[in-house]
């Protein structure tokens, strides 16, 4: 019997040993570099899931807007209703040396010709629905399509 | 300034300054050429930065922001973009700022994580800054994109930064 209960004690004491190094081991483990590489990498997972989750969000669950606003110099200069555009034309943009051609078609807008250096408003191609504005920042145009009902990813930007 | 900051200036440090902002310089306006990868507004490999960084670590605070904004001055003026330097002065210090901090918190061997933290920041000013001047909400639809690239462009130059260091504080330049 008191073999037993020595046995049963002396397994404790074994286990809170153990625990207590399994503890300091920890700590130690927190402190260490390896710890604090994976602890950043661990944050830069979470947010690279959330942005490709917005970025999933802004794609696909889009306003679904037919009035496209024209902005030059954060100044509003057109509003198109592309549901009512029965033939495409071209739209001109000068601003202070600036020059965008604006292409309008039925359903969809872009930019056809621009005079900024990198083209990427040109390259972004045509927006139909989507909350992603066209940007061409060298020039400061934006060219967005403006959500109907309240409930679009819009709203909560605002 | 008194005698002992003043003994601090040498004509190394001076030298090895202007030979990274040369670096720096070539690098921006090489990186300005190539066309743009994806349709992003505002995405760039952002090369140059390896540099600042590069100076972070050799030189000292100073330096760093003095490199900085020489190479943006002057690539501004070399790419033919004087409309974007708002953003990338603004951008630049403010990503900075943030690395020296970091690098005070966590020390040299987290350089791949701060530059992945320098990066991010710099998209984020740059997208604040854009939405600031066009005076629209929609800008920020960017961010989330633009906060993928900057990590695995930050990753990237970090790496870079890391492979480079070793090398160079090996030839004890100073």
């Amino acid at each position: 019997m008191l073999i037993f209960i020595k046995i049963v004690f002396l397994n404790q004491d074994a286990s809170i040993q153990n625990s207590c190094r399994f503890y300091t081991h920890m700590i130690q483990y927190l402190r260490s570099d390896i710890m604090k590489h994976k602890s950043f990498i661990v944050i830069f997972m979470i947010i690279l899931t959330i942005c490709v989750a917005l970025t999933y969000i802004g794609t696909n669950f889009s306003s679904a807007g037919t009035i496209a606003e024209v902005y030059s110099g954060g100044a509003l200069m057109h509003e198109i209703n592309l549901s009512e555009v029965s033939d495409c034309y071209e739209l001109p943009i000068q601003m202070e040396g600036h020059k965008n051609i604006i292409l309008v078609e039925k359903g969809k807008i872009s930019i056809k010709e621009a005079n900024c250096p990198d083209k990427l408003c040109v390259r972004q191609g045509a927006i139909k629905n989507s909350s992603y504005p066209i940007v061409c920042l060298p020039n400061e145009v934006i060219i967005k399509i403006k959500g109907i009902n309240a409930n679009t990813p819009d709203a909560v930007s605002r | 300034m008194n005698i002992h900051e003043k003994s601090k200036f040498n004509a190394k440090r001076l030298v090895l300054s202007a030979v990274l902002c040369a670096a720096a310089l070539t690098i921006f306006v090489v990186e300005a050429q190539f066309p743009p990868i994806l349709p992003l507004p505002g995405f760039k490999l952002g090369l140059a930065n390896t540099i600042t960084l590069l100076a972070l670590l050799l030189l000292s605070t100073k330096e760093a922001f003095a490199i900085l904004i020489v190479r943006i001055l002057l690539g501004s003026v070399l790419t033919g973009q004087p409309s974007v330097l708002l953003y990338s002065l603004s951008a630049g210090i403010v990503c900075l700022a943030t690395e020296v901090i970091c690098l005070k918190l966590f020390g040299r061997k987290f350089i791949c994580e701060i530059s992945i933290i320098g990066a991010m920041i710099h998209n984020t000013v740059q997208v604040l800054c854009a939405a600031i001047i066009t005076k629209t909400t929609a800008v920020f639809w960017y961010l989330p994109p633009l906060l993928i690239v900057g990590i695995v462009t930050g990753a990237f130059c970090g790496l870079c930064v890391l492979l480079a260091n070793k090398k160079i504080s090996k030839l004890k330049l100073l």
